[in-house]
Order: C-alpha cells, then structure tokens, then sequence
C-alpha cells in the first residue's frame, strides 16, 4: 500500500503536451484544492476554465482557516515522519478513512510546503531563518506549520497567485460572481456545466472534457456554523442529483472552540483557532453554586479560585489534555453544559489564559496570538488577556461528500471532487490543519496526476460542443426550478429564505448535532418535512431571476439543503454506532466515549439519489485495512 | 437600540441612485453592523417594501475581504483595524443617524446598491502580484533561509485582504496601499527578489490603466486598513520602481 | 482627456524631487536675506543683489529654478486632475478618516502659495525686471515695503502657508523616494517640521526686524 501512489504514477496514461491544448477542463471553486488544481493544470497546458461566486477567486472560504497546515517534515526532530502523519490521521478519522488515500496524502503532505515555501507563502521563521512549528490536536508532535493565525489565507492567497499567473497567461479563464446550477451529463460522462450568472442573473453553459467540483462543505446545512455566509452544499448536490453518489453525510465536525451563540440575529458562528487549545486552558466550574452564580451574572471567572475549576480534559484524558481531538473536545464540552456547569447563557465554557500569560508574559502571548485576542475582543467586547474567553463547539467542516475513488473521480466518469467537497481522506473525524492539506494535496498533486490519466483517451473525442440536446435539457431544467421558486411568492404569511434557513439549522443542530439518537433522528426527519412543505407554500422571494437577486440565491440553495438535510438524517439513523463526528448516544462507553461497532459498520456509505422525496439506496464500500492495526481510540 | 438609516439604493450598473430613509428599533448593542442590515432586510421582506438592501459579505469574520461598506464617512466603519462585518452596534450611539454608502472609485463601479465590482485588483495581481512557480520541481522548504524579521515584515504586508477600503479612503482613489503591500511581500523575500523590479513595473502600469488615482501621502489608506497595513510599504514600492527605473535587478 | 504616458509615480517622483530643489532654493534664499539685518545700508545685500542679477551662470540657473517651478505646478495640477478623475461620483458624507492634513491642504497651499508669490515679485523682482516701477535698490525696498503693516502681515501670513506647505512636502519627498522606513520615519517628520520652521523663522526675522526696526 506504501508504494500505490508510486507505482500509480509510473503505470498511469499521459497526454503529450501538443495534446494537452486540446483538451478543456472546467473546475468550479477557487478555494484551496480549486484554486491550485486550475493552477496545475493551466500550468501543465490543459485548457482551464475556473469559477466562484464571490467577486475574486481570493475570497474563497479556505482563506479562513486559522491554525496552520500539517506536513510530515519532522524538521522538529521530533519523531514524526510519513507514517507516523499516516497513523494520526486514520486514528484521528476513527479508522472509517480509506488507508490509501491517507497514506498517499501524508506522502505529498512535504511537497507542499515545498511548493507554497516557493510561491512566497511566508510562514512563521525561528531566528536562524528556519521554519517554526507547532503543535495541534490528535497530535504528540509539533508538525503545523503555519503564518500567525491566518495560514489559510496565505495559502490560497499563494493558490490565488499561481492561479494569477496563469490567468494572465491564458492558460486558464476566470468566472467570478457565476453558480452553478447543473451539471451536463452526456453518454454517461460529465461534459459541462450550466452556471448563473449572479450579476445579470443569465444561465451560461461551459462544455468540457471533464469537470472538477472544489466548492466546499455543506456546513451552512446547520444555519449557525463557522462557514462564510455563501458557503454552500449546492453545487455537489445537483451533482448528486445528476448521479454522482454522497459519501458518509452524516460525518459533520463540531469545533469546540466557537465564539458561543448569544442572540436570534446571529448570523454565523465565528472560530477560535484550535491553536489557541496549545496555551488556552479549558474549564468550568466544579460547584454547580459557582456556574449559576456566573450565569445570573453575581459571579465573573476570575472569582473562582483554583481548586473550585474543573479542568474537565486535563482530568479525563491526562495524554493529550487540552489536545483531544475536536470531536471529543466538542463533546465534553457538551457534556459539562448539559450537567449544568456552563457558563454565560450556560451553553459556553471557559478557555483561560492566565497561565500562559504569566509563565511567558504578555507580549509573548500576543506575538502568538495577538490576532485572534483582538477578533475576540471585537466580537464580544471583553478583554481575554484579562478574564478567559468563552468558546463553545458549533458546526465546523464536514467529512462527508461526494464519493469519490483514488482518483477523486465520482460515479460519474468525468467528474472528479476534491477537496472539502469530497469524502475521502478524514474518516469520521478531521484532525486539525489537515483539511489544508488535504485541499492543496489533492490540487497540487493528486489531480494534475489523475485528470490526466482520465483524459488520455479523450483527445479523440474532440472539442465538447455545447448546443447539444443535454445542455437545452439541463438549462431548461434550472430555469424552470428557478421559476418555481419565484411563483412561490406567498400570501399573508410570506416569510423570508433566512427564516426557513434558520428554522432548518435549529432542527439540525437539535437532533442532528452533536450527539444523535433514533428518537431525535426520527423526529428531525419528521420536522424537515413539515417545514419543507411550509416553505414551498410561504416563503416570499422578491425580484426576478434576470437581475442581481441574492434571495433568490440563498432559496435554490435552501431547496437543496431540505433534501441533503433528508439524507444526513438517513445516514446517520442508519449508522447504528458511534464513530468521530456522529455520536449516537445509544453507542457510548460508560464513561461517555464513542462506541465504534467494526463488525457491522466498517465501510463507506455511499447514497444515490432516486428522485425528490424518495429514500435514497446505499452502496457499501468496505474499509479493508491491511497495514494499520485497528484499535479503540484513546487519547486517556 | 433606534437608528435612521440612509442608504445607497441603485437597482443595476445604469441606474442613477439615491439614498433611501430606513428606521429601525429594537436593535441589541451586540449585534453586528451586517447582522443589522440582515434585520433591515428581513423586515423589507416581511412588510414587501422594498427590495432588500444588496451587500457583499462572506465570512464574517474580517478575513475573506469581500464586505466594505462606507459608513458616516469612513470605509468599515468608525473603529480602526476591522472590516464592516467586525463593526459591532455598540459602536454607534442609540438613536444615531448612519449613512451608508459604496465604495466609490471609477475602478469600482456599482453592481447594485452597495455591491461594487473589484475585479480590478484581480487584474492587478494578474499583471505581476506572484512568484512564478510551476507545480512541483522546487527545492525543499528548509532550503531557503529568511530572517526572522523580513518574514514577518512580509506577513504583515502579505495580510492585505484585497477588500479595497485603502481605494475607498483615499481622497484620490488610490490603490497605492494594496499595491505596495503585495509588492512588499514578495519583494521582502528571497523567493521574491529574482522578479522584483519586473513585478513593480508590471503591477503599477496596470494599475494605472485602471484609472486608479495616485498617491499624494494623505495616509487615509493606513488609517483605514482593517489589517492595519502601513504607509512604509507604499514607500517600499516607490523605492522599488525607482530601481526599476534606474535599471536595478534588470533582467 | 488623452494624456501622454507617465506613470503615476514617476509624476510623483519628479514632483518630489522639483519640491526637493526648491526647498533648497528656499533655504538658500533665507540665508542670504538675513544680510539685510546687517545695519550696513544694504552694502552686502544689493551687493549680493547685484552679483545674483548680472552673473551668467546664475541667470542660467534662475531658468533652470523657473522651469523647475513651473514643472511642480503642472504636474501637480495633472496629478490633480486625473486624481480626480480617478473617483468620477463623490460621497455624500465628508470623510472622516484620520489622515495627515496637511496632505489634503497641499494643492490649496500651493495655489496660495502661487498667488503670494506673484505678489512678492510685484514687490521685487518685476522691478528688477523693469515690468513694474519701484526701488531698484531692494534694501531699500525692502525697507518701504515691510514698514507698511498690511503688507508686513501679508508677509507673516504667507510665511505661515510656506511653513505648511513646506511641513508635508518634505517628509512626503522621502516617501516618495522611498526613504521613508520603520526605522527612520518618525525622525524625517520631526526633521521636517524643523527645516520647515527654521526656514520661516528665517524669512520672518528679516519681515519683523524691518517692521520693528531692529
């Protein structure tokens, strides 16, 4: 298994170079994985053509990530090397990650920071003019790299300017403010797509000899999540809808370390990056008194004394501490709230840094952490290098996507996914500053190696044409879904998108979130359906579809979160064990630990549509692990 | 909280605009400026008076770059170092009159109400704003040394957000401040040197050509960056395109 | 509006620089005007007068010096214009970023500037010239002129306009040329307001020594 991706690569097809003009390819997303795919693939002499539906392809969700990027470089001398990334990561994933793909992404995950190191991505240095790493959760060595708290952006803004350079050289075309709302699927293989213009609001179709889906996570399924407002399960869902088969939806991450809720008019959850749990210390009271006293404000943190705080991780998982990974971070945190020890509205915790602070200083902690202090004092006006922050776990990432092979080829030949929007590499639990990784991995390496083995053969097919009857179908379909829509337009009772939006996170959050059972499950599939049908009868969406309309926007991608929202609950009534990111609270250990059940449930789910409103079929690709030896997931 | 509200509508690129008059009550200090306009919003839908008010935002969290709004005279509001999205309510008297505008600039025009089109600082960066690297086939990371001090002068350049509140400040409409900020990042590491003087030239002609204005050091730019960019680095790109023009580094 | 093709930098930079060359002149100016004070009779200012009004290389350079300035208003009111052009609709609400004002006063200043010197001119070098009547021994001249109040104030008023104009240009030279870093910066602006003040004094002490009769 260590030497696949190596003999892949020696066995694979090429295209000559003269060939490579020929052949068009249309990736859609600038994140990460879009934006460095487009920019390998420009660069090699494909014809690219790139979309998003922001203004610039900078803008792109990837740029928020906080903490850093995992590469196995072991420049820390600290025992790390490919397979010791390899094992965290499928340990990490709670061993429902398919051996290969991680083992072929710890491979490349050196080459990376090779490549972003030369594109001038400037990560933080040590006074010798070496790169500095720190650690992260999941981990017991310190192999995150990292540009103060804003490595992701750095990284695409490194993607953004590869993709540049081949903008300007005409190797690849850009798209900016376009959606896409359909897939073209001719004689069985993906052949173009159908996108909105969202300024003029006119359908466009781009035909090519393949198409890469880069377009994130479905997150904002859950309303309130730690994902851009725009940030959208869409296009992977038409995708689904057209054939391509969805991997494990019900594998969501919950970040324990959010800026908790504090109002109805909240509109996104923002993050604290996991690098902060290095320092930050988390706890809650010990005395129930003490957590009551501070919810009806007669206490601040600072009051309680020492031995009064429950250091709640450092006490159940004395290895890692403050570094579980973030499902189980998520959830004890979850579990001291649910006992009555929250602080706040009673749903938050305290991560402190007073002892950071005075065994380092001050200044040293605001060298580190200085950005993310300051974005937290804006947001809730307290100061944290004074009284310790308050965090709360809320829908973060999620390891579930299109289904994909080793190719990152979905069910349908032609379509490939990378990315967020696949399933592949993270199991049921992402660890922290992988999902850079995984991002630029498969853009930087793995698809510029694979796409071109796809498309060997199709330098006979010609250029794609795209008047052909599927494209009139496929335009005709959204222009009808989009004026469905719109003659919606309720009575007295109208109410906006956002409203549903938010009605539907509620439910999901409830009985689909954190911790799951049948009951909840059960009822959650019950309650999407009723407000499904209340949406279809009174939601108002104003203007028209021929203008720049962003409600009608937020309404196709609600429509589709109804459905998706349908098949995470299938999948995870259907996994009758708990693993990762889906806790199901019949499967725990007595002390609260998830409870994997190999024997049954050791294998990818992978659902295919059958039509609206109908059950979805499930394929099963079992998890064969030939090289890791399976074990509980301890992090005591 | 009450507030008056006076914004920008403008139905499409063509359209004149005018400033239409919004009251709004029952505002929590803690909201956040978008949050409000979301209310606002919700309340046109609901009551069907109008279109709902278009604004870019993305992620919330001051990072993506795609919110700016002008507010009572300054871009992302009256708070230094943040982007509209980070604006909190608490920020504004109860009862305050707040006049929202666009980002004006003639390399900007309006999309629709408050949405403008930056598409011109994609097309700056195209001109020259990277290294030139294909994928793969360079050396290892450790390979190349920087000093501790440059690479984070670099970072600090390099955290431009590309929101465009520099060009909206300015009394010029100049993009001196994000050109110098990405000159600067690539120029203050040795990645970046070998296409130094080629990137200034390239990066400025096109700027240019955009019909940006020029800079006449008013600093409006650094006072208004939310990711506090500062002034030295539009001086590091003037130094820079001297030496381009004197022929140093020359290819 | 089709202009000829220079980039705006270099506009800038040329600005810069003719700014830099005129504060020199300035300089050199106050210096020689403080002969005045001597109670010599004006033997070593008209003889200093003199020597600037019949040497071949300094009537050279006082093309060179007017070239220079003509230079520095036309680019200037270019890079105005096309500043201008550059934000077509303007906002509604004034700004309120906290900016370097002396920076947005510039262009005024320099129109008050340009209106005080053909003023000044009117009092000494038109004469010179012969475009104007008036004492061609300009000690003397100097001498009517500034015991006249209105026109001593004029002089105050439009030293105080030299001394703001002088104020930003000349940190603003260094940025323009680059010089302007972490380390230093603060430095040229203190060194800035210091050359600024020291060459008004300069020109203030001659006003006010004639006015009082110092």
């Amino acid at each position: 298994m260590a030497e696949k991706w190596t003999n892949y690569k020696a066995s694979q097809k090429l295209v000559n170079p003269a060939n490579k003009r020929k052949l068009d390819i249309i990736v859609v997303g600038t994140g990460l994985a879009g934006a460095s795919a487009a920019a390998s693939l420009g660069a090699m002499g494909f014809n690219v053509e790139i979309f998003c539906i922001q203004d610039s392809p900078r803008r792109a969700h990837s740029i928020a990530a906080q903490g850093g990027i995992n590469a196995a470089k072991n420049y820390q001398n600290d025992g790390d090397s490919v397979e010791r990334l390899f094992r965290d990561t499928v340990k990490g994933g709670d061993y429902r990650a398919r051996e290969a793909n991680v083992y072929r992404l710890a491979e490349v995950s050196g080459a990376i920071i090779d490549q972003c190191v030369a594109q001038g991505v400037p990560f933080a240095r040590d006074y010798g003019g070496l790169l500095e790493n720190r650690s992260f959760g999941g981990a017991q060595v310190s192999r995150t790299f990292y540009a103060k708290g804003q490595t992701g952006q750095q990284l695409l803004l490194g993607a953004y300017g590869a993709l540049s350079r081949e903008i300007a050289r005409g190797t690849v075309k850009l798209y900016t403010r376009r959606e896409m709302m359909d897939l073209v699927v001719v004689d069985g293989r993906a052949r173009g797509i159908i996108v909105r213009n969202l300024v003029t609001g006119d359908l466009e179709r781009y035909a090519a000899h393949a198409v890469v889906l880069a377009t994130g996570g479905y997150g904002n399924l859950y309303y309130l999540s730690t994902n851009a407002m725009n940030s959208n399960g869409s296009a992977a869902w038409v995708c689904h809808r057209k054939g391509a088969a969805f991997a494990n939806p019900c594998y969501v991450q919950i970040h324990p370390t959010c800026i908790p809720v504090h109002g109805d008019y909240q509109s996104k959850l923002t993050l604290m990056s996991e690098s902060l749990r290095n320092d930050g210390r988390i706890w809650v009271p010990k005395k129930k008194e003490d957590a009551e006293a501070i919810r009806a404000g007669k206490l601040k943190a600072t009051d309680i004394p020492e031995e009064d705080r429950d250091y709640y991780l450092e006490r159940r998982y004395p290895a890692f501490g403050n570094l579980v990974p973030r499902d189980v971070a998520s959830r004890a945190a979850k579990e001291r709230c649910d006992a009555g020890y929250g602080v706040g509205t009673g749903y938050a915790v305290y991560l402190d840094f007073a002892d950071v602070i005075q065994r380092l200083g001050k200044e040293a902690v605001e060298q580190k952490y200085g950005n993310l202090f300051q974005m937290y004092q804006k947001i809730t006006d307290e100061n944290p290098y004074e009284t310790p922050m308050m965090i709360y776990p809320a829908i973060h990432y999620t390891m579930g996507g299109l289904w994909v092979d080793y190719e990152l080829q979905t069910t349908i030949p032609g379509l490939f996914a990378a990315g967020e929007a696949n399933f592949s590499d993270h199991g049921a639990n992402r660890l922290g500053a992988s999902a850079l990784m995984q991002g630029l991995a498969d853009g930087y390496f793995v698809l510029p190696y694979t796409l071109q083995n796809y498309l060997a053969d199709q330098i006979y097919v010609g250029k794609i044409s795209a008047t052909s009857p599927e494209f009139d179908e496929a335009e005709n379909n959204v222009k009808k879904r989009l004026e469905r829509l719109l003659r919606i337009s309720g009575q007295s009772t109208s109410h906006s998108v956002d409203h549903f939006h938010k009605a539907l996170g509620k439910i999901m959050w409830e009985y689909c979130g954190m911790a799951r059972n049948t009951e909840s499950l059960t009822k959650a599939k019950q309650l999407v359906s009723e407000l499904e049908e209340e949406f279809w009868k009174s939601v108002f969406i104003p203007g028209t579809a021929n203008e720049f309309n962003p409600e009608l926007e937020k309404a196709c991608r609600l429509e589709d979160y109804f459905e998706l929202a349908q098949l995470v609950i299938a999948d995870a009534l259907h996994r009758e064990e708990s693993c990762g990111g889906h806790f199901r609270t019949e499967h725990q250990t007595e002390d609260g630990e998830t409870l994997r059940d190999d024997e049954h449930f050791m294998y990818v789910a992978a659902w295919e549509y059958q039509g609206h409103g109908q059950p979805e079929t499930m394929e099963r690709e079992p998890l064969n692990y030939e090289y890791i030896q399976i074990a509980n997931r301890n992090y005591k | 909280m009450r507030f008056t509200l006076h914004i920008w509508r403008q139905e499409n690129a063509r359209a004149k605009g005018h400033f239409e008059k919004y009251d709004l009550d029952n505002i929590s200090a803690d909201c956040s400026f978008l949050e409000m306009l979301d209310i606002l919003n919700e309340r046109l839908i609901n009551d069907r008076i109008a279109h709902p008010v278009c604004f870019d935002n993305d992620c919330r969290e001051g990072i993506c770059g795609m919110c700016g709004l002008y507010i009572n005279g300054r871009p992302h509001g009256n708070d230094d170092g943040i982007t509209t999205c980070q604006l909190h309510m608490r920020k504004f008297k109860d009862g305050d009159d707040i006049w929202i505008e666009p980002w004006r600039a003639k390399a900007f025009p309006v999309i629709r109400d408050l949405v403008v089109d930056r598409s011109a600082f994609d097309k700056i960066i195209q001109a020259g704003g990277y290294i030139s690297t294909t994928t793969g086939g360079v050396p290892d990371a450790n390979t190349i040394l920087v000093p501790k001090h440059k690479a984070d002068m670099a970072m600090d350049a390099a955290s431009c957000i590309g929101c465009g509140a520099c060009v909206a400040a300015c009394k010029n409409a100049s993009a001196m401040l994000f050109v110098g900020a990405k000159v600067s990042h690539l120029a203050l590491l040795p990645q970046g040197k070998v296409e130094a003087a080629d990137r200034v030239k390239k990066m400025v002609a096109k700027m240019d050509e955009l019909g940006f204005g020029s800079c006449t050091n008013t600093y409006a730019c650094e006072a208004e960056c939310p990711k506090l960019i500062k002034r030295q680095n539009i001086s590091r790109l003037n130094r820079h395109w001297i030496g381009s023009l004197l022929g140093r580094d020359r290819r | 509006m089709n202009l000829p093709k220079i980039h705006s930098i270099s506009k800038k930079i040329l600005v810069a620089l003719l700014g830099a060359f005129l504060s020199i002149f300035l300089l050199f100016h106050a210096c020689a005007n403080l002969c005045i004070l001597r109670h010599d009779g004006g033997a070593w200012y008209n003889a200093f007068c003199d020597f600037m009004g019949t040497n071949y290389v300094i009537k050279a350079f006082e093309i060179i010096l007017f070239g220079a300035l003509l230079l520095h208003i036309v680019l200037t009111i270019w890079l105005a214009i096309t500043n201008k052009m550059a934000r077509p609709k303007g906002y509604h609400k004034p700004q309120r970023s906290k900016t370097h004002t002396g920076s947005k006063l510039q262009v005024w200043t320099g129109i008050l500037l340009l209106a005080g010197l053909i003023a000044h001119f009117m009092d000494f070098y038109f004469v010179k010239l012969g475009w104007v009547d008036g004492n061609l021994n300009f000690y003397e001249q100097a001498h009517e002129k500034f015991q006249i109040p209105h026109i001593a104030i004029s002089y105050l008023i439009f030293f105080v306009v030299v001394w703001f104009h002088m104020r930003h240009g000349f940190a603003a030279i260094f940025q323009t040329f680059g010089l302007y870093n972490y380390k230093y910066g603060k430095a040229i602006e203190i060194t800035g307001v210091i050359f600024a003040t020291v060459v008004c004094l300069m020109f203030t002490a001659v006003v006010v020594g004639i006015y009082f009769g110092l």
